[in-house]
């Protein structure tokens, strides 16, 4: 028999000890190299996220470009190319904003304050910005690294908004965009951690690191902080068929499924071989309503179908699994930025057919059907109408379902006299100016009460946060109080990592930097 | 030979015009365009607006159509509004996939269906011919879709012999294109190979009684001699029939399976374009066709009096 001295099993258990810890350290070492494949959902309609809303034009793009300012994990604006938040004027109608120095685009070339106002200008012509910078009195470039922001009346989020990445306002070099013009930037050249390789239409877009990029030092979180680019290639690979992706990624063709389905959700989370992922802001399910319609401008009916709804079981239904739906009353995503509120509160997921079925009487209903168009392209859309329907019929709401394929669902949606209500996401944000189902300028936003209007309105103009917060919990409520539109729950994307793939920051969408494989 | 020419030229011309006229406003006629595919479901009426202008969509459809025709006839089939490249380069480069596709599941359904039914005739009403007929069965009734899948997670994801979807191409890695063809091309080939093997097996079934294949046996030749050079030799008229029949319905699989599979094809091309009412790539694809399909039908017309000298045309 071997026996042995205790100090012999003392060094054993420290080396035993020193084993686990140094395993964990490796797996918890970032490591360069390698190629990441991820499957995403099609071929995205173009790179230029300045011009298209699509989110998988943007989490590419995000790699590529960046912006002034960046959404922390929190929700925190962050300066990203800016090198501190600007100086804004006690008047709020001057931003004053200094440009991090060395900050190289992909070309080579060095970043300065031409192609700031460039990139801004065209931001203000094309896309998200003509919104936002309504007032815009000029941009002027005093020097290479400064840009001042002059308005003729106060922008409540314009910091914000600078680094929002919905109609992004991605700087770009002032030689490409004189080539460009008003079209789609076709080879974006950016200041991002990666750059664009190789797009094969239909199949593929290929980023590789960019060598010189210009880290920040602050720590990783969200979009904001530093972006390490371990990765050598990144490949976004189009795979239509939600089958076809998750194989990919378990017989290991693929490193990530872009977007898996919510039924894999517990077989993912279960598995040895892959992890979940769910971004933080997801979206606004809602029953999107058309004002336009003479039904629908009936309030006690809109109120008969608040009260009415079983949130529960319409999102269980259309995302089967409790971990992709949170049932809140916020139409901001609570935890990330400080607009979160619960206003309206007792309003939301009543459950309550018998007042459903007295509003319903009050308003005069006469049977007239209500129009809900749908598409079976996106099955949360279709579930989620069909009990939505389910549970009205109890009450009395006679329904009729229009179902087409999705463009044109979309399409019909933009008719004012051809349906009334629609089950789908909406864009979320930290700021309530960029939702886009209260946006004015969207073809279905609610424009609102009075009441509403004028809240939004003085919204729009106040920067102080607290300020800001009180205004939208007020407008949140009237919102409901007139029922804007039926939310059901905030929702979630589900991401499938491969176990070998690491992450170490907070992300807020589907990013690549700050990520590597063992 | 000259006038007989011109006029199926003038025929021809007429015809890509029709298939012009229907498919553009066909197309036009399905509700949705492509400004929500490009701008997202969040755009803006007035950015809306502005990209329809820019994409030419406000104009009236004749002037639209007008436009097109007189691009067609430079020999431009105009340029995909969803991926800013030519039409003629988009097909070209989805040529290859499908058309690999289409040759070896053709290929798996002539082998396995000819020799399956081949198998089933000479072993008529035993457990032989009993299982061949079921895996017939299965083949005619599983759909292409759910074949691909269940192959995707046997061979794929739990075996993992074989990758589990894309393509390669064949001229630039041989061997790691078949491996990527190998599961397509039985999921497609599977179905054509049951209609083969069902025909076949009939087919073999008949000339298997004749005189002269008695007349062969009792000269001593081998069974297999006698199967392949006389039996089948003599029953494949109507298995070739079978077969063209087989090679056009493969065509309409195509679609589903590189889907499935994630082929960059034609097949998908169309369906992606149609979903995202690319109305270039639908229109320049369709008429492509229909030039090609039309051109070849004169090239055979025109090669009957090189093979027959006693055909004249006028």
């Amino acid at each position: 028999m071997i026996r042995l001295h205790k100090l012999n099993v003392l060094v054993l258990i420290m080396a035993m000890v020193a084993t686990l810890f140094s395993v964990a350290a490796a797996q918890a070492t970032p490591k360069a190299g390698g190629i990441l494949r991820v499957a995403i959902t099609g071929d995205p309609p173009g790179l230029d996220s300045t011009v298209t809303t699509s989110a998988i034009t943007a989490e590419i793009n995000n790699h590529i470009t960046e912006m002034l300012y960046a959404f922390d994990g929190d929700g925190i604006v962050r300066p990203m190319l800016a090198a501190a938040l600007p100086d804004i004027s006690a008047d709020g109608l001057t931003y004053t904003i200094r440009l991090r120095a060395g900050v190289m685009f992909h070309d080579g070339s060095l970043l300065d304050s031409g192609d700031v106002k460039a990139s801004l200008e065209r931001w203000h012509r094309l896309s998200y910005g003509k919104t936002v910078l309504k007032n815009l009195v000029a941009i002027d470039t005093p020097d290479a690294l400064t840009v001042v922001i002059r308005l003729s009346a106060p922008v409540g989020i314009l910091t914000s908004a600078l680094g929002f990445d919905n109609y992004a306002s991605g700087i770009y070099t002032s030689e490409q965009l004189a080539g460009a013009g008003d079209d789609p930037i076709a080879v974006p050249i950016g200041t991002g951690p990666y750059r664009l390789k190789e797009w094969i239409r239909g199949q593929s877009v290929v980023l590789e690191r960019f060598s010189e990029y210009s880290a920040r030092s602050e720590e990783p979180s969200g979009d904001a902080g530093r972006k390490n680019a371990w990765l050598d290639e990144i490949h976004f690979i189009s795979v239509p068929d939600a089958a076809t992706r998750q194989a990919g990624l378990e017989s290991g063709e693929y490193d990530v499924n872009y977007r898996a389905a919510g039924e894999d959700y517990e077989y993912i989370e279960s598995s040895s071989k892959m992890w979940p992922w769910m971004p933080p802001v997801g979206y606004n399910y809602t029953l999107l309503l058309n004002f336009n319609s003479p039904l629908i401008q009936n309030l006690k009916l809109r109120q008969a179908i608040q009260a009415t709804l079983d949130m529960d079981a319409i999102a269980l239904g259309a995302f089967g699994n409790e971990a992709l739906y949170d049932l809140n009353p916020g139409v901001l995503p609570p935890g990330f930025g400080g607009m979160y509120t619960d206003a309206g509160k007792a309003l939301y997921d009543q459950r309550n057919p018998e007042l459903g079925r007295k509003l319903l009487e009050e308003s005069g209903y006469d049977g007239t059907p209500i129009r809900w168009i749908t598409t079976r392209d996106f099955s949360y859309q279709y579930a989620g109408t069909l009990i939505a329907v389910d549970q009205l019929e109890k009450i009395g709401l006679k329904s009729e379902v229009i179902v087409r394929d999705w463009a044109t669902t979309v399409e019909t949606r933009s008719k004012p006299d051809a349906w009334e209500i629609f089950v789908g996401n909406q864009i979320s944000g930290p700021e309530p100016e960029m939702i886009a189902i209260i946006n004015p300028g969207w073809v279905n936003a609610y424009n609102g009460s009075p009441e509403f209007a004028d809240l939004m309105a003085e919204l729009r103009v106040t920067a102080d946060p607290a300020k800001r917060a009180e205004l939208w919990a007020q407008a949140q409520e009237a919102y409901y109080e007139d029922v804007g539109s039926v939310r059901v729950s905030d929702t979630f994307l589900l991401v499938a990592y491969s176990a070998k793939v690491h992450v170490q920051a907070r992300y807020i969408a589907f990013q690549a930097w700050n990520t590597w494989l063992e | 030979m000259v006038a007989y020419l011109l006029r199926r030229l003038v025929s021809l011309l007429s015809i890509l015009v029709v298939v012009g006229l229907v498919v553009f406003f066909l197309v036009r006629l399905v509700p949705g365009d492509p400004t929500s595919a490009l701008l997202g479901e969040n755009a803006t009426a007035e950015q809306i607006g502005a990209l329809r202008t820019r994409l030419g969509l406000d104009r009236s459809l004749l002037a639209q159509f007008g436009a097109w025709m007189e691009s067609v006839a430079r020999g431009d089939l105009g340029t995909s509004i969803y991926m800013r490249i030519p039409v003629v380069t988009a097909v070209i480069q989805r040529i290859e996939p499908t058309g690999m596709l289409a040759l070896a599941a053709t290929l798996v359904a002539v082998l396995l269906g000819v020799s399956l039914g081949v198998i089933a005739a000479i072993r008529h009403n035993t457990a032989v011919d009993y299982a061949v007929m079921v895996i017939a069965m299965l083949g005619l009734s599983l759909p292409t879709f759910w074949l691909g899948l269940l192959m995707i997670m046997l061979f794929a994801v739990t075996l993992q012999w074989l990758p589990a979807a894309g393509y390669v191409s064949i001229l630039q890695e041989p061997v790691a294109s078949l491996r990527y063809l190998l599961m397509p091309a039985l999921a497609l080939g599977f179905s054509q190979a049951a209609i083969i093997a069902r025909m076949t097996r009939a087919s073999v079934l008949d000339t298997l009684g004749e005189d002269y294949v008695r007349t062969a046996h009792s000269k001593g030749l081998a069974a297999a001699r006698v199967v392949i050079g006389h039996a089948l030799r003599n029953a494949i008229l109507p298995i070739v029939t079978v077969i063209g029949l087989s090679i056009a319905t493969l065509a309409g699989g195509v679609v589903v399976t590189e889907t499935v599979f994630n082929i960059p094809g034609a097949g998908r091309l169309v369906i992606d374009s149609v979903l995202r009412r690319d109305y270039p790539v639908i229109q320049g694809s369709v008429l492509l066709v229909a030039f090609v399909y039309a051109f070849v039908n004169l090239l055979v017309d025109l090669s009957y009096a090189f093979f027959d000298p006693r055909v004249r045309y006028q």
